[in-house]
This record gives C-alpha cells, sequence and structure tokens, in this order.
C-alpha cells in the first residue's frame, strides 16, 4: 500500500537556477516521480515561512525550496535570505509538532539536471517513509 | 444580521457626545475614522462598512471603557467582521505567520511542543492544581528574534514567581493558541476548534485554576470561553493580578531598587477588557521609583497592532509618541505586561534606533522584572539574566 501512495510535494524553484536546473532535467529525460509541484518564483528570498506554513495547512506532505548555489544568486544575497528564512521556518515546526524532514533546502543550479531529478527522488522517497502530513500523529499508519 | 445585535450592544443609547472618538487611538491618527460616525452609519444606513473602517480599529476598547451610555463599540465591531470576513479579509502582518500557525495548531493530528521552554531549575508538578497557560510566547521568540529579547524568559519568571508564592504548576505538553486572535478577528469558526481543543487538554489535565500571564489568553480564557461555552470547570486568573495582591498581602516580597524609575503601559486587554489597573502599579512601586504616564489605566493607548492587522506608519508614529510619551515621564525604563505589547514597542523602538541612536530606552516586561527583584531568601533562583538590558548597556 504505502509504496503506491504518491505524496504531494510543493517545490519552490528560484528562476534562474532551480527552475532551469527542472527544464535540464526535463530536456535530458531524466526520471524522477510526479510528486513534485513545481512553484516557480523570481528568488528563493522571496519565500517566507507563511508561505511554507500555508503549504502543510492546505494538506502538502512536503515542501522543497530550491535556489541557487551560495554566491551565484542573481540578486546577490537572496539565497542567504532564504537560508534564514528557512531556519525560521524549521525552528516553528518544531514547537507546532510538524517533523523537520518535511522541508528541505538545497541549491541546485541551472545545469544540474541529474541533481534535480535526484533530489526528487530522494525527497519523495524520505517523504514516503514519513507516511502522510495528516496522519503524523496517529500510531497506525497507512 | 448587526440590526439584530443592536440592543444587545446598546446602540441606540448612543447620545453622540463623542467621547470614544475623543478617546479613540486610531482616530487621533486618522481623520477618517471615528466609532461615532461607525454607530451612526450603522443607525441610519447599513451594516456595511468600508474595509479600512472594519479593520482599522485596534478592539482596544478605550471608546466603551469611557462610554457613559456603555455601548460595547469593539464587540460591535468585532460582529461585523464576524458577517463580513469573507466580503473584506484583513491585510495581516508578518505574511499571515501568526494565522498559519493558529490553524495548524488547530488541526487535531498535530501535536504542538510548546513546554519546550520549561529548564531544570523551575519547578513544576504533573498532579498540580493550578495550570500555566502560556499562550504564543515560544513563537514570538522565533519571529521576532532580531529585537533581541529573549521571550521565553516571560514563562520562565512566572513559573518561579509562582515556586516564590508556593505553588508548583502544571503546564500542557501540547498546547493550542488561545484563539484570541480568531476571536477578534471574527473568525469563529477556527476560534471554536482552538477553544474545544484547549478546554479539552485543560480539562484532562484536572486543572481546578488556570494562571494566564498574557493578558490576551486570560481574557480570552475568561470572558469568551465561557461565552460560548457556558460556565467552565476551573476558575481563571491573571498572573500579574495574583501577583500585586501577593505583593499587597506580604506573601511575595520583592527587593526595591532606588536606582530603577518605571513607568507602566497599560495592555489594553488588561486594563480595559478586565479591569486591572491597580495591582501592577502595586508591583511597581513596590520596586522602584514609579512614574504615571498621562495616559494611563482607562485612557491609555493601546500598543497599535491587534490581532497582527494593520501594523502601518500611523501604527509606528503612535508606538513611537508613546515611547516618547513614557520618557517625558522621566521614568528610565518602560514596563508592560503583555508579551505582544513588548514586542511592537520594541519592535517601533528597533525601527527607530537605526536611525537615531538617541531612541534607546528599556521596555521590559513586568514578571521578568519582578522575578529579577525578588529577595534572595525566596524559593528558587532569583539571577534572571536579562538580556536585552544587557545588551542596551
Amino acid at each position: 500500500m504505502r509504496m503506491t501512495w504518491l505524496p504531494k510535494i510543493i517545490a519552490f524553484c528560484c528562476n534562474w537556477c532551480a527552475y532551469a536546473g527542472a527544464d535540464t532535467a526535463g530536456l535530458s529525460r531524466f526520471q524522477y516521480p510526479p510528486s513534485i509541484s513545481i512553484l516557480r518564483v523570481m528568488c528563493t528570498g522571496r519565500i517566507e515561512p507563511s508561505m511554507i506554513l500555508k503549504c502543510f495547512e492546505q494538506g502538502a506532505d512536503g515542501v522543497m525550496v530550491l535556489g541557487c548555489h551560495p554566491g551565484d544568486c542573481h540578486y546577490i544575497s537572496g539565497n542567504e535570505c532564504a537560508r534564514s528564512r528557512i531556519e525560521t521556518t524549521l525552528e516553528i515546526m518544531e514547537i507546532l509538532g510538524i517533523d523537520k524532514r518535511r522541508l528541505l533546502l538545497k541549491w541546485i543550479s541551472a545545469s544540474e539536471g541529474a541533481l534535480f531529478a535526484e533530489t526528487a527522488k530522494d525527497f519523495t522517497e524520505t517523504i514516503r517513509s514519513l507516511g502522510p502530513f495528516r496522519g503524523e500523529s496517529q500510531d497506525d499508519q497507512r | 444580521m448587526i440590526r439584530d445585535k443592536i440592543e444587545e450592544y446598546g446602540i441606540r443609547q448612543c447620545i453622540d457626545c463623542g467621547k470614544c472618538s475623543w478617546a479613540c487611538p486610531v482616530s487621533h491618527r486618522q481623520n477618517d475614522f471615528s466609532p461615532r460616525t461607525v454607530v451612526e452609519h450603522l443607525l441610519l444606513y447599513d451594516e456595511h462598512l468600508s474595509s479600512r473602517e472594519m479593520w482599522d480599529c485596534v478592539t482596544c476598547g478605550t471608546c466603551s471603557a469611557l462610554c457613559n451610555s456603555r455601548v460595547k463599540f469593539h464587540e460591535i465591531m468585532r460582529t461585523i467582521r464576524k458577517l463580513s470576513v469573507e466580503r473584506a479579509s484583513p491585510m495581516m502582518t508578518h505574511g499571515d505567520t501568526f494565522d498559519l500557525i493558529a490553524r495548524l495548531s488547530s488541526k487535531p493530528y498535530l501535536h504542538p511542543k510548546t513546554s519546550s521552554w520549561l529548564t531544570s531549575d523551575l519547578r513544576i508538578s504533573k498532579n498540580s492544581k493550578v495550570l500555566l497557560f502560556v499562550g504564543c510566547t515560544p513563537y514570538l521568540n522565533i519571529i521576532f528574534k532580531h529585537l533581541n529579547i529573549d521571550f521565553l524568559q516571560i514563562p520562565r519568571a512566572a513559573v518561579k514567581l509562582l515556586n516564590a508564592m508556593g505553588i508548583e504548576p502544571n503546564v500542557l505538553e501540547s498546547e493550542r493558541c488561545c484563539g484570541h486572535d480568531q476571536y477578534w478577528l471574527g473568525d469563529d469558526e477556527l476560534f471554536l476548534q482552538l477553544a474545544e481543543l484547549n478546554l479539552k487538554a485543560i480539562g484532562s489535565s484536572g486543572a481546578e485554576e488556570v494562571i494566564a500571564f498574557c493578558p490576551e489568553c486570560y481574557s480570552t480564557l475568561k470572558f469568551v470561553y465561557p461565552q460560548f461555552f457556558g460556565p467552565l470547570d476551573f476558575e481563571v486568573k491573571n498572573l500579574t493580578a495574583m501577583m500585586g495582591d501577593a505583593v499587597a498581602g506580604g506573601i511575595l516580597t520583592l527587593k526595591k531598587d532606588n536606582t530603577l524609575s518605571t513607568t507602566f503601559h497599560d495592555p489594553c486587554r488588561l486594563a480595559k477588557h478586565s479591569n486591572i489597573i491597580d495591582e501592577p502599579r502595586k508591583i511597581l512601586h513596590s520596586i522602584s521609583n514609579f512614574f504615571e504616564m498621562p495616559r494611563s489605566g482607562h485612557t491609555s493607548v493601546c500598543c497599535g497592532v491587534a490581532s497582527w492587522v494593520n501594523c502601518d506608519s500611523w501604527t509606528k508614529y503612535w508606538q513611537l509618541e508613546r515611547i516618547e510619551e513614557a520618557r517625558a515621564t522621566g521614568a528610565g525604563t518602560l514596563v508592560t505586561a503583555c508579551p505582544k505589547c513588548l514586542a511592537h514597542l520594541s519592535c517601533a523602538q528597533y525601527e527607530k534606533n537605526n536611525y537615531d541612536e538617541s531612541y534607546r530606552f528599556d521596555i521590559v516586561d513586568i514578571h521578568v522584572l519582578a522575578a529579577s527583584r525578588m529577595s534572595s531568601n525566596e524559593r528558587g533562583k532569583a539571577e534572571l539574566q536579562d538580556s536585552k538590558r544587557e545588551k542596551l548597556n
């Protein structure tokens, strides 16, 4: 049963690196699970803690934030902002009782299509092992 | 329909004197907002207010506290919001973060870990009949990290003070938001979900007395929960009021520091909604030289933001005005009793400090201050490190 369950994952991708990375993954025909829904943002620095919390509130099982490597940001330091905001979000998630492994921050450049597909695969597996978000507290998981 | 509530809230008793508009902190800054005009509008025309009018009110209750005819204006605003929340949604600060925290904590399948601030020197007892309600202070500590205030000192100080009064409180493992913001924003559905979960948790803890240090949690538990659920199985008390009585009754002895001069900012939920005005002053008189601000007690001005709505340039202006008022009394420290007032006033000061160093002024919580003035023979460690004051010195 568990293997057939497809988690709902929201991937915030920065326009300049990770989104182009996803494009590269598609062009190169790398396969990754269809659990990922990509949301394009101009920069990961735009992502607020509330946007991630909103995903969980609306029933996402996992959230990925994918941006440029440090130093490569199109807006100089947007990904540094993202890093500190993700830290804040993780602290809020800890108090709320949401498993911290449900949020992933990773740097993926435009050329790293293979890395994008691999990240999507690995994160889907992590979320699968954690089970559905709504069933987190139940002892008897599906 | 608000028309059905006209008698209940005493709208017809309005004699159009304008005392509310004189006292309203919002109409001092914004000429187009006035409680008197809103009431007139409701009587003469219809219940639909503009989005500005609806969300500009800070529900502080100054108007209702001063009204000769006892018109409950802040309750009217809440009802209007409840009726039209779908038509005109509010502009929330911090990108809705606090609303989402409340929404997520209303999910029965999540178990928030709200007792992680406890340290080993605090004496709590799982079998105690007294429960300390913490509220959203742990979240404030994360979101207002940049202000360099340790908000977790407030619940810690609360436990220390209760220990000194001979009480070992219980703390809920998994506490939800009290629902104050949702109630005042007119979101009754979410409020009821939160309230039901909290009442269930409090009921299963076997508490006979619930103590809240946050005035918002106190007023919500004490006055709003019984409106929906009838009389509660437990008694609700406010820590500031308890401390005031304990100081006056000699149960709690606090050392006086003659070099410390303080003034008190009355949180709306404490002074105007709950009528607790003298108790915090008793505490401050016993530990410091106390100076009163011109606007205090029932005429005290709100900290500017209620329920995380409408934090704008007007708000910042009146927060700075409040800090100026506190400085003008000659006091060196502004004391408040609400974690949110502390966050909002410190935030305005933080922004201003970037341009004007002369705006440095101590803003502290009354519980943290009182815990640091406990005499050495009191049980429990009284040495509280006030990281903010340390930093400023």
